[in-house]
């Protein structure tokens, strides 16, 4: 199990202190696929190079199995190469004067995870094997196209049986329909060998079909971490409202509420929506109701929880339209087949289905006012 | 790391020792090494000649950089962005001059020009024997035309990166708006182009004050002097002991001055690099047709070419196969016999072991200081790295006349524990340290290209600081180490500055030989050794070239 317990990062850069990790805590189950996802300078690589000990914490504790890797206040500090664990980089940082075989072997040979000098050859080719790449055994790194450069440099890292695996946007640098084929291939052979693992990345699509678990992060904080379903239907706030799959979201106050439900007072009236996880916030308390854009009916003929709008806008996306309505000072987006699609000028009553709908605490102290 | 901290914190030492010991040098009392009184500041303070010295050591700063950039501009700009034929060609020739050394440049000038025996006066019959010579080559502006014309490849080296890089959609943007061109070159290009020019001519300040070649063979005929000739003679040519007190404080000025210049290049290369990261994806503007304009820019480069590089070798050609210094006539041509060749051969013997010591010491110094320096500088975060970093930067303010008196002051103080004073170590100590800051500038570049992740690729997978190092980043900075160690081999083998102040004629050199022999008027054998040194260092050269791109690449820009 990794153990991260509340870890600080600053930087200092040109003169300012700037703050990468603001009191980080999490938890890591062993044979877990653990992704870190958030936007660009959320301070997602840099929790995982405090994890590979390439970045040393101001304060707070790591512990990998029990094992502290670092701890500040104790003045514990374990170097990279002696930690248990293998790193796969985003630009994937092959050793261009070694071919494949050395790339890998090498830190077989030299490193701390050595092995017998018989026995590298057989786990260089069981790794080739593994990955489906024994035909570039011999070549130079330098000829290797991007997805061959991913599957070499996630090989090194294999063949050093780590006990944690740790990726940095390993599949950010190949072209989208590589990266969809990777993707799950990375899948299958992760549940294969139930290694645990920490993805770092910035896209959602990979984070919600490879994470066991995500931690979505914003400003060096961990916002929620949660199971992929659950971060896409019940948001901690906002900021994942809008992050993962971009959902509309209305400003409001709750006014009545139950367990499992609540009614949102919104500009264009009270609309109901389940809790989410928006469990503590009593009457009164400012929110957003949120829904998704294809969780939106239009031309409903279904009674309550709608409202009456006006499309302005019309995007063909091929599989879907994505329609832009107006209902009063609300403004939102709904996603259609083709075939139901309506034409732009035309008024429709929008439904926003209550098991669809969700209360979405606000990720500032107010929801702004344009919402 | 052991290893790499204990080799930067020996670097860091030498270098601080390269300026300490002329500090602590200038507040000795006379006669001796150590104590501490202002005699001298006072001595010097009072000195009705030190205006004129400062005063003619500014102009001859002023003056060779001047003559550098009037010649290196053109040949850059031909070279970076113009359609000329023969670029190959002037790239080898501008290599080849850069292994030339400069004080065999002005020895063939000396020759050549000076007023009593000169060649072309002779030749001419215009002696200063016969009444008023036709040339007269011991003047300031001499030595700043040949100065200036010998750095040359150095400064285009410098330039073309800058001229090269220059982002042709900024022209473009400015043309298409509808600008004159002429408006384009004075608001865009100049503008551009500015910080990285200046900061050129900044770093050419300090090596034309600095630089002992032309000075001290040339010299000025009204007998007036500059401050390294004023240094070189407080320590060498004192009749006596040498004055350490004396050179200290001019040394003291010498630095401030190259200091105060130093500082100003520093900012400049900053300016030129928030220039340089404005546009995101440059482009090069397609090369200028030069048309009919190609006979000129041929013409002049074969100018430079035979002022530095054709006239002096056909000089030092001509007096090795003449026995006696004569000018061409038919006598003379009658008299032609390869015996300066053979004559000159006889000399080499010694000084060519010894300098061949100081190639292989000073490089195996200066590598192994330079890849450490680098390697704490670019990669850690180890408070040394500030430090490095700092006198990486400022150690080319300490002009050699002066990190060589250091090390012979050093040398003298701890004489009764390890007598090296005099001997090829010291020598190669200093000579080490003073190309560790011309290698480490060469390799940090090279090291910042290198992704940092290379190596934490190497520890993440297990492999100790040391081992990434050993067999990640220097064998991945080998080009770079390379490139470096011919330079310093070159460089340290022509070097006649710190073999001049420090040898004291017990430990000869190749560079202290041809100019010992031509103090002594045994100009055959001089000339002779010259060319021998000039095919070696000139075979070096291309040999470098072919390897590494010196020059084209962008490597290659401090040399001088």
């Amino acid at each position: 199990m990794i153990a991260v317990d509340n870890v600080h990062v600053t930087f200092r850069l040109q003169g300012a202190d700037i703050t990468a990790l603001d009191g980080v805590s999490l938890s890591i189950e062993p044979g877990q696929v653990f992704v870190l996802l958030g936007p660009s300078g959320c301070g997602k690589t840099t929790l995982l190079r405090c994890l590979a000990g390439l970045e040393t914490p101001a304060s707070g504790k790591i512990s990998i199995d029990g094992q502290s890797m670092s701890d500040a206040a104790a003045q514990i500090f374990v170097p990279p190469h002696q930690r248990p664990l293998a790193m796969v980089f985003q630009s994937y940082a092959m050793w261009p004067h070694m071919n494949v075989f050395e790339n890998i072997a090498f830190p077989l040979r030299a490193g701390s995870h050595k092995i017998p000098a018989g026995e590298i050859e057989r786990r260089v080719d069981e790794t080739l094997a593994l990955l489906e790449i024994s035909a570039l055994k011999n070549r130079p790194v330098t000829t290797l196209s991007g997805g061959q450069q991913q599957r070499v440099s996630l090989a090194r890292a294999l063949a050093l049986r780590p006990r944690v695996l740790l990726m940095d946007e390993p599949l950010s640098n190949l072209d989208h329909q590589l990266q969809i084929q990777l993707r799950s291939q990375l899948r299958a052979l992760m549940r294969r060998l139930k290694l645990t693992t920490v993805h770092v990345t910035h896209n959602q699509e990979e984070a919600l079909e490879l994470g066991d678990r995500i931690a979505v992060l914003n400003h060096g904080k961990v916002v929620q971490i949660a199971d992929g379903p659950t971060l896409f239907t019940e948001p901690a706030n906002s900021f994942v409202a809008r992050f993962l799959g971009d959902m509309n979201l209305f400003a409001g106050a709750i006014v009545g509420s139950g367990l499992v439900q609540a009614t949102v007072e919104t500009r264009a009236g009270r609309l109901e929506a389940r809790r989410g996880a928006a469990t503590d916030l009593g009457a009164g308390a400012w929110c957003y109701f949120g829904i998704r854009p294809n969780d939106v009916r239009l031309n409903a003929t279904e009674p309550g929880n709608t409202v009456t709008a006006m499309v302005t806008a019309r995007r063909y996306l091929g599989a879907t339209v994505l329609h832009t309505l107006e209902a009063g000072p609300l403004q939102f987006q709904a996603a259609t087949h083709p075939a139901q699609s309506i034409e732009v000028g035309q008024r429709t009553r929008a439904h926003f289905p209550i098991e669809r709908s969700v209360v979405v605490p606000a990720a500032d102290e107010k929801p702004y006012e344009d919402d | 790391m052991g290893v790499v901290y204990g080799l930067t914190v020996v670097a860091l030492g030498l270098i601080a020792l390269s300026l300490s010991g002329t500090i602590v040098g200038s507040f000795a009392p006379t006669g001796e090494v150590f104590g501490l009184t202002l005699d001298n500041y006072r001595r010097i303070a009072a000195d009705a000649r030190v205006p004129g010295i400062l005063w003619r050591t500014i102009q001859l700063g002023l003056g060779t950089v001047f003559v550098v950039m009037a010649v290196a501009l053109p040949m850059a700009w031909i070279l970076g962005r113009t359609d000329f034929k023969w670029k190959t060609v002037l790239f080898a020739a501008l290599a080849a001059k850069l292994a030339i050394p400069g004080f065999i440049t002005a020895m063939a000038y000396v020759w050549l020009f000076n007023p009593s025996s000169g060649l072309v006066n002779q030749l001419l019959g215009q002696t200063s024997i016969d009444g008023t010579p036709a040339f007269d080559v011991y003047q300031m502006w001499w030595i700043c035309l040949l100065q200036g014309l010998v750095l040359v490849p150095g400064a285009v080296f410098m330039l073309l990166p800058a001229i090269r890089n220059l982002d042709a959609s900024l022209e473009e943007a400015a043309l298409t708006a509808g600008v004159p061109r002429p408006q384009v070159f004075l608001r865009i290009v100049v503008p551009l182009l500015a910080p990285a020019v200046l900061a050129v001519a900044v770093f050419y300040f300090i090596i034309a004050v600095e630089m002992f070649d032309f000075v001290a063979i040339i010299g000025f005929g009204d007998g007036g002097e500059v401050l390294v000739l004023r240094i070189y003679r407080a320590l060498v040519e004192t009749g006596g002991l040498p004055q350490y007190g004396t050179a200290g404080v001019y040394g003291m000025i010498l630095f401030v001055l190259c200091i105060g210049a130093i500082v100003g290049y520093v900012r400049l290369l900053r300016d030129a690099r928030r220039f340089a990261v404005v546009g995101g994806k440059r482009r090069m503007m397609a090369p200028v047709v030069l048309g009919r304009w190609h006979g000129v820019a041929t013409s002049y480069a074969v100018i430079w070419f035979v002022l530095t590089v054709a006239l002096p070798v056909i000089t030092l050609a001509w007096v090795t196969l003449t026995p006696f210094f004569q000018p061409p006539s038919q006598e003379a041509f009658q008299s032609i016999s390869l015996a300066g060749f053979v004559d000159g051969f006889s000399y080499l013997a010694e000084p060519a072991l010894n300098t061949l010591g100081i190639m292989i010491g000073a490089v195996t110094v200066a590598i192994s200081f330079s890849i450490a320096l680098t390697w704490v500088v670019t990669r850690s975060r180890s408070p040394l790295a500030k430090w490095a970093d700092a006198a990486v930067f400022l150690a080319p303010a300490v002009p050699t006349v002066v990190s060589a008196t250091a090390f012979q002051v050093f040398g003298i103080a701890i004489y009764q524990w390890l007598p090296l004073y005099g001997t090829l170590w010291l020598m190669i100590a200093a000579m080490g340290t003073r190309m560790v800051t011309y290698c480490s500038r060469t390799m940090n570049s090279a090291a910042l290209q290198l992704a940092p992740e290379l190596e934490e690729a190497g520890w993440v997978s297990g492999l100790s600081p040391f081992a990434a190092f050993r067999h990640i980043f220097v064998p991945l900075m080998m080009p770079a180490i390379f490139y470096a160690a011919l330079m310093v081999g070159m460089l340290s083998a022509r070097d006649l500055t710190l073999p001049l102040i420090m040898g004291g004629g017990r430990t000869p050199l190749v560079s202290t030989l041809i100019f010992d022999l031509q103090t002594n008027g045994e100009y055959n054998s001089a000339a002779a050794i010259a060319l021998y040194m000039i095919v070696v260092l000139v075979a070096l050269a291309l040999f470098a070239r072919r390897l590494t791109g010196l020059g084209e690449a962008g490597l290659g820009r401090d040399g001088r």
